[in-house]
This record gives C-alpha cells, sequence and structure tokens, in this order.
C-alpha cells in the first residue's frame, strides 16, 4: 500500500503527463537562475566561471610587467621586513634607473621609519653625545625614499577599510578621475575609510590606488577597478600604474544610464561590471615574471626585465602572508594578481558579464526546458534522455564558447540544474505513468483472463449439463434387441441449440425427436433445455392417449415463455417397435431419411406444419409410416446437410442421400452415424463448423 | 445490408441479397426494422422480392417471422416474391409457406396486392 500524501504526489506527477509540475519547476528555476546574484546558489555559478578558467586559462602574449620580490632570500641577505627606507629607495632608483616605466608599491607605508637616524637618536636620548654628533648629519630616511619617489613614477598602494583602525584615515592623495555619461548610481564598492602610506610620500608619489579586492572564500575573482573612498572615486592601484607609465593625465570613467561600463587609460579600455569591478582571467603562474630584489640591489638582474616595463615591488617572503587563491585555485602571491591584471589589459583579454546575462541564462533555461516539457512525454525513452543531454551539452558548451571567443561569462551551470530538475521531473511522471501503464495493462489483463477462465468454465459445465440432459444412445437400452440407436451432438459453439431425445413411452412405443432452436450459443442452448423437458413431458402425459399429438401441445406449452421470440424446428415420432409401425409430426423441420433395403428416400412431409412457436395454435398433423426390418431411419439437422467447408460450399443433400445409398446393408445404426459423420469431416476439411451438428439414427430390427 | 427499396404501384419493394445467416441476420435486421415499422394498416405495403438471395438461415427466418408479427400487430401487411428453389425449399421444409404469402415473382405479388387494396 501506497501511503495516501504519496499517492496524490505520485498522481501530480502524472496530471497532464507531468507537464504541471515540470513547468512550475521551470518557472521557479528560472527565477532563481535570473536572481542568482543575489542568492548563495551563487557559489556555484563562480565555481562554474572557475571551471573555464580552468580548462582554459589565458595565454600570456605580452609580458608588460616585472615583479621584483622581497622573497625569502632577500629578507636573509638584508634583514627583517620593513626595511629601511633607504633600502627601499635604494631598490627604487636601481629599478628607475634600468628604464621601468613605473614602478608600482604593493605595500604600504604608513608609519614613519623607526631605524631613520632622528628616531635612533630619540631611542637613545639627547644625552649620548657620540650618536647624536654621527646621527644628526643624516638625512631623515623617510625624505630620502620621498625624494627617490619624487624622481620616479611611482604609484604608491593603498587599502580600503569597513571599519576604522588607529593608521587609517577618511581619504587619501588622488589624482582626479575625469567622467563620462553622467552620475554613477550603481552599487560601487564603498570604502569609508583608507590606510595609505605617510603623506610625504603620498606628496612625492605620482599616483595611488587602491590594492584592495573582496576575497570570495579565500579565492580573487573580482577586484573593483573604481572604489568610492567617502565622496571621491579612487582608481585600481593597477590602472593608476598604467596612467602613470603612459603619461595620461587622469582615469576615466565611463558611465551608462548610471552604470560603470568601463574605465579608460588613454588608448586602453577596460570594460567592467556596472559596480566597476573586473573578472580577472587568471593565466597559469609563471617564474618568468619575479626578479628578486637581491638580484636588483646586486645589480645583477638583467635590464630587458626593467626597460619599459612596468615594475611592481612585491612581497613574496612565506612570512609575510601575503598570498591569495586564484581562480584557477593556485596560490600566488596578492601581487601576482595585479600584474595578471595589467597583462591581461595590455592583452585585450578582458572578461565581461553584462547586466543582460542572468536575463539571457534565465531565457535559455525557459527555452530549453520548455523543449524537454515539449518532448520528454512524447518522444521514446531513450530520445527523451538524449534530448535532455543535448540540451544540458548545449548549455555547458555555449558557455565555453562564449568564455573562449567572446570573453563572456555565461553562467551554464544553475541553467543546467535547472534543466536536469526539470527532465528529472518529467521522466520521473513518465516513469510513474508508464509504471501505471504497465499495472493497469496487467491488471486488465490478469481480470481477462479470469473473466475467460470463468466463462470457459461455466460454458464448459453448462456444455457438460446441456450434453447431459441428452439421453446416451448406447446405455439407454441396454438389453434391447428390437431396434438399436446412435446419435451425436457436435454444438458449434461450447453450447448448441440442436437437440435429440429418444425415450419409451411404455413398454412397446419409443419416442424419438429431433430439434434445432433458430440460434447458436447460450440463448439457443436454454431455449433447447426449456424445449427438451418441456416436450418430453407432453410427450409422457399426451403420449398415453393414442389419439394425441405430442407436438401441438408442446407448441403451446413453449410458446408461453418465449421473450426472445426464438423458434423451434422439430421432428417427433413415435414407433411401435413391435410392428414398425411409425406416426410422426414436423414442424418446419426437415424429415429424416429412411433406408429401406437399398432405397433411401424422405418421409413425406406433405402435412408438416411450421416451426414451435411461430404459430401457437398450430395442429401439427400426423402422418405415418410403415418401417421394415432392418429399415433405418436417420433424423438430422441442418448442421448435417448445410455444413459448409473453407469456401462456403454446402454439403447437401444430394452427398448426404448419396452417403446414405452406399451404405452395406447390415451396417449398425453407430456404424452409419460414424460413415456419415466422417464423410462430413472429409468434406469440410477442417473449415470450423458455422452450425451445430446433430444425428440421431434408429435402425428397426426384425422381430426375434 | 441495402435492401435497394423501390416503389412500385402502392408497394414497397425490398430486395434483400446474397447470404442471410448467421453472419448477416443482424444487417437484414437492422435494415428491415425501418420499413417493418412503417408498414402500418393504410401505409404502402411490403413486398419481400428474394430473387437475388442464395440462402437463408433459421435465423433469417426467426427475422422474417418477427417482422411477420410487427406488421401483424400493425394490422400492415407484407409478402414475400421470387424464391430461390434453395430458398424455397427451406421455406417449405419450415413450412415458413404457411407463415407468409409467397408469389412466383414481384409483378404478381405487386398484383396480388393492387388487387387485394
Amino acid at each position: 500500500m501506497i501511503s495516501r500524501p504519496i499517492a496524490a504526489a505520485i498522481r501530480a506527477l502524472r496530471a497532464g503527463r507531468g507537464r504541471w509540475v515540470a513547468t512550475a519547476l521551470l518557472v521557479v528555476a528560472c527565477i532563481l537562475v535570473a536572481m542568482a546574484s543575489h542568492l548563495p546558489v551563487e557559489r556555484l555559478r563562480v565555481a562554474w566561471f572557475d571551471t573555464y578558467q580552468k580548462f582554459m586559462p589565458r595565454e600570456r602574449n605580452s609580458d608588460p610587467v616585472t615583479i621584483v620580490e622581497v622573497d625569502a632570500n632577500a629578507l636573509s641577505r638584508f634583514g627583517q621586513w620593513p626595511w629601511p627606507r633607504i633600502r627601499l629607495a635604494e631598490l627604487i632608483d636601481r629599478i628607475g634607473g634600468l628604464g621601468a616605466l613605473a614602478i608600482g608599491l604593493d605595500m604600504i607605508l604608513p608609519e614613519p621609519d623607526q631605524t631613520s637616524p632622528e628616531a635612533l637618536m630619540a631611542r637613545v636620548g639627547p644625552g649620548n653625545a657620540a650618536v647624536t654628533e654621527a646621527l644628526s648629519p643624516l638625512p631623515p630616511y623617510d625624505h630620502v625614499l620621498a625624494a627617490t619617489l619624487r624622481r620616479h613614477p611611482v604609484v604608491l598602494g593603498a587599502s580600503g577599510f569597513d571599519a576604522a583602525a588607529p593608521s587609517t584615515s577618511a581619504g587619501f592623495r588622488t589624482w582626479p578621475m575625469t567622467s563620462t555619461g553622467g552620475p554613477i548610481t550603481s552599487a560601487v564598492r564603498r570604502y569609508p575609510y583608507a590606510l595609505a602610506s605617510l603623506p610625504r610620500f603620498q606628496a612625492a608619489a605620482s599616483g595611488q590606488g587602491l590594492v584592495s579586492a573582496d576575497l570570495e572564500r579565500g579565492v580573487v575573482r573580482r577586484v573593483p577597478m573604481v572604489s568610492q573612498l567617502g565622496p571621491a572615486y579612487v582608481p585600481a592601484f593597477v590602472l593608476e600604474l598604467i596612467r602613470v607609465a603612459i603619461g595620461a593625465p587622469a582615469v576615466e570613467l565611463e558611465v551608462v544610464a548610471g552604470a560603470v561600463a568601463a574605465l579608460r587609460v588613454g588608448d586602453l579600455r577596460v570594460p567592467t561590471h556596472a559596480t566597476g569591478k573586473i573578472w580577472i582571467h587568471f593565466s597559469r603562474p609563471s617564474e618568468q615574471r619575479y626578479v628578486s630584489a637581491v638580484d636588483v640591489l646586486d645589480g645583477t638582474a638583467e635590464p630587458d626585465a626593467f626597460k619599459n616595463k612596468i615594475v611592481i615591488i612585491g612581497l613574496t617572503g612565506m612570512g609575510l602572508m601575503d598570498y591569495k587563491t586564484t581562480s584557477l585555485g593556485d596560490y600566488v602571491p596578492g601581487v601576482e594578481a595585479h600584474a595578471q591584471m595589467i597583462e591581461s589589459f595590455f592583452d585585450g583579454r578582458h572578461l565581461v558579464r553584462p547586466s543582460w546575462m542572468p536575463l539571457a541564462e534565465a531565457s535559455a533555461l525557459g527555452l530549453l526546458g520548455a523543449l524537454l516539457i515539449w518532448g520528454v512525454p512524447v518522444l521514446r525513452r531513450h530520445v527523451a534522455l538524449g534530448l535532455a543531454l543535448a540540451t544540458l551539452m548545449s548549455l555547458g558548451a555555449a558557455g565555453f564558447a562564449l568564455f573562449r571567443w567572446g570573453g563572456l561569462l555565461f553562467d551554464a551551470a544553475l541553467p543546467m540544474i535547472g534543466l536536469s530538475v526539470v527532465f528529472t521531473s518529467l521522466f520521473a511522471s513518465a516513469l510513474a505513468a508508464a509504471d501505471h501503464e504497465r499495472r493497469s495493462s496487467e491488471r486488465s489483463l490478469r481480470l481477462a483472463r479470469e473473466a475467460a477462465a470463468r466463462v470457459a468454465g461455466e460454458l464448459e459445465a453448462a456444455r457438460r449439463i446441456q450434453l447431459g440432459i441428452l439421453p446416451s444412445a448406447q446405455t439407454s437400452f441396454p438389453h434391447e434387441d428390437r431396434f438399436d440407436l446412435a446419435a451425436i451432438v457436435e454444438p458449434a459453439r461450447a453450447v448448441g441449440g440442436d437437440l435429440y431425445d429418444f425415450f419409451m413411452l411404455d413398454e412397446d412405443r419409443l419416442f424419438l425427436q429431433i430439434a434445432d432452436v433458430s440460434g447458436k450459443g447460450i440463448p439457443a442452448s436454454l431455449f433447447m433445455a426449456i424445449t427438451k423437458v418441456l416436450t418430453k413431458s407432453v410427450a409422457l402425459r399426451e403420449g398415453l392417449h393414442r389419439d394425441r399429438q405430442p407436438l401441438t401441445q408442446a407448441n403451446i406449452e413453449i410458446s408461453r415463455d418465449n421473450p426472445e421470440a426464438l423458434f423451434v424446428t422439430a421432428f417427433a415420432a413415435i414407433l411401435d417397435v413391435r410392428t414398425g409401425h411409425l406416426r410422426y409430426w414436423t414442424a418446419g423441420h426437415d424429415t429424416p431419411y429412411l433406408c429401406d433395403h437399398g432405397i433411401v428416400r424422405q418421409l413425406d412431409r406433405s402435412s408438416s406444419g411450421p416451426p414451435l412457436c411461430v404459430l401457437e395454435d398450430y395442429e401439427y398433423p400426423e402422418q405415418e409410416c410403415q418401417l421394415h426390418p432392418g429399415s433405418m431411419l436417420i433424423l438430422f439437422t441442418d448442421g448435417v446437410s448445410e455444413a459448409q467447408d473453407a469456401e462456403g460450399a454446402l454439403y447437401g443433400k444430394e452427398r448426404l442421400h448419396q452417403q446414405l445409398q452406399n451404405l452395406p446393408q447390415a451396417c449398425t445404426a453407430h456404424d452409419a452415424l460414424k460413415a456419415i459423420q466422417d464423410d462430413v469431416a472429409r468434406f469440410v476439411n477442417g473449415a470450423p463448423a458455422a452450425d451445430d451438428f446433430t444425428l440421431l439414427i434408429l435402425r428397426w430390427s426384425e422381430l426375434r | 445490408m441495402d435492401l435497394k427499396p423501390t416503389h412500385q404501384g402502392s408497394a414497397t419493394v425490398l430486395s434483400p441479397a446474397g447470404r442471410i445467416d448467421h453472419a448477416t441476420a443482424d444487417a437484414f435486421q437492422g435494415a428491415l426494422q425501418p420499413h417493418v415499422d412503417q408498414c402500418k394498416a393504410g401505409h404502402a405495403p411490403i413486398v419481400l422480392d428474394m430473387h437475388g438471395l442464395d440462402y437463408i438461415s433459421s435465423v433469417g427466418l426467426r427475422v422474417l417471422m418477427m417482422a411477420a408479427r410487427q406488421v401483424k400487430t400493425q394490422h400492415g401487411r407484407m409478402v414475400i416474391s421470387g424464391l430461390t428453389p434453395l430458398v424455397k425449399e427451406v421455406f417449405e421444409i419450415s413450412r415458413f409457406n404457411l407463415v407468409f404469402e409467397l408469389f412466383e415473382d414481384r409483378r404478381a405479388a405487386i398484383a396480388a396486392l393492387g388487387s387485394d387494396g
């Protein structure tokens, strides 16, 4: 037993071949896809985008950036970080001297240098004359660095903060951004606080930009190219680097309909999301980008790595904790993300996800889902499965193709999940329907079999009863030697409308009857039984009086209960077995043949009457005939004379007549019956009988 | 079964053809019934012209018998004409010649109906 709620659910699934449920699921899925960026399921989407990157990482075409890394070697050689500012100044001077277009500091210097001479003097105290004398001629290191910054095209990194900290400020020095297209109304990343380097450095630098990016579960994917710091828009660190490198006056904001469309630096245009963010297309990490600060300071670095390049000084020493995971799953120094962004800008490789993309994804889901909802219920199962796989694969392939050739981030994952849900629902209801159909056809087959078995059983029982009410020729007169009888009924169906009958009215008189109810099957068989019983009872009652006529009275009795307007042809006779005198009555039935020593003829039917139940008050005239010893009387129904072969030809009375003539003189009733039966069987040659086949043969013998 | 009804004189002539047996008796009855329903006192009598009928079984006779009974209760008249030898023998054996008025052919039947009517 299935519980009621489950049965209700299965019915709901099957309704409309599952299309209603599937459509509802599809609508929900489309809405979820359209709104996914605000929902937790977005994680699946960005994971899918990461998949694109893993299969198709960015090819590095240009090599515009060199990273000078403060690596483990540099730390062991020059000591702990932060280095004295003069060391940093020396590094910058060296890089600048090698012809770098711009030098970025992927680090923030918010505090004064504690190793600077004046700081040391303050710490040691004014009383230590030797120290004061040694240190006082030296310039403060911060001044040295500031002077270096002023000599070279240096861009400082700064960081945005959501909460105030001891070193944060409400703003920093920015170079003005210009804007086209009106005010921005979209949700640009806003930082209330910033952490920036000392104002002295800011004043000396050529540019400053934000290095901040919101990590997504530790992965850097989306980086704002413009952020809002208080009321001001500030560019990303990488854009400032490019601006300084090419000498452009300002980073330009391209605004369309209140949303950030792109940022421009000179001829470079970086398309962005409406919020001003870009997706980074990562390449595989490459050692070629990196030059150790040790080599720069030693003067052993390859000059080509710096000439006309953008150089970013970053920290890669493991203890410095600036490591990020990329979309490719690589764990790289944070500075690499900046380098990769600039590389991809120079290569013109931008990943974009236009604001209409969620709608496109939802539409694709809607269209393909509708295709499934149309197709799955009407297609064969493996074709439906193929269609579903094709839709899934086309979505995935479209996603990869758009990524590869359009740089478009088309989310195939969520629509694929939606399609799978829709398909599963449809398939489940198709299976449920098939299961239901199978069960119901099994049930109806079982019922049909049971019914057939029952009917067959009942018909078999009816047949046994019907044949059982007919007397048996072999056993009825065990010691009779004045006559001998043979009889057979073969109903065309299980039961039939033919009958024969014989019984002794008294010691000397034998009653014989053959009859044929118009019709076949069960109605005829019931009427046959009635006819048999009524005729016998009438015959036994009336037959005692020699002047009474059994068929006349039987006709009255049978006609009384005949709602189906059936009628019965009948031949009845009474034989005086001592004398061979035969009295007979005919009701629309063909009269028997009489074989009398080689002479075959039909009994006279000139006084024949209509079938029983045709004319209710008909007086059936009596006729008579004298048998001779050895005479044979053959009573038959039209199932014999009108037996048909497969072509519909009739056996015919001529052939019956001929067959009777060919019978040997001394043959018994049984032999005669067998001969006729065999000849008819030869004639029909296996064709199904159309009518009941009945023979009753009497042979009257000589008195002994 | 198409009885090809025609009107000749005052009579409706129906012409069953082929065989009337277990397979065709229901069709014959269905075709005959509308005419039988119309065969009332004062309406056109029916002539069943059977010259095209090859065979009739007892089931066909039963249809004829029921039609005859209905016509009788409606005080209409139905006669049969043009029996082929085999059908004629069936009628003789079954003594349906006692139930129906039989005529040699259609003309004789219509003439008889005309002279009686």
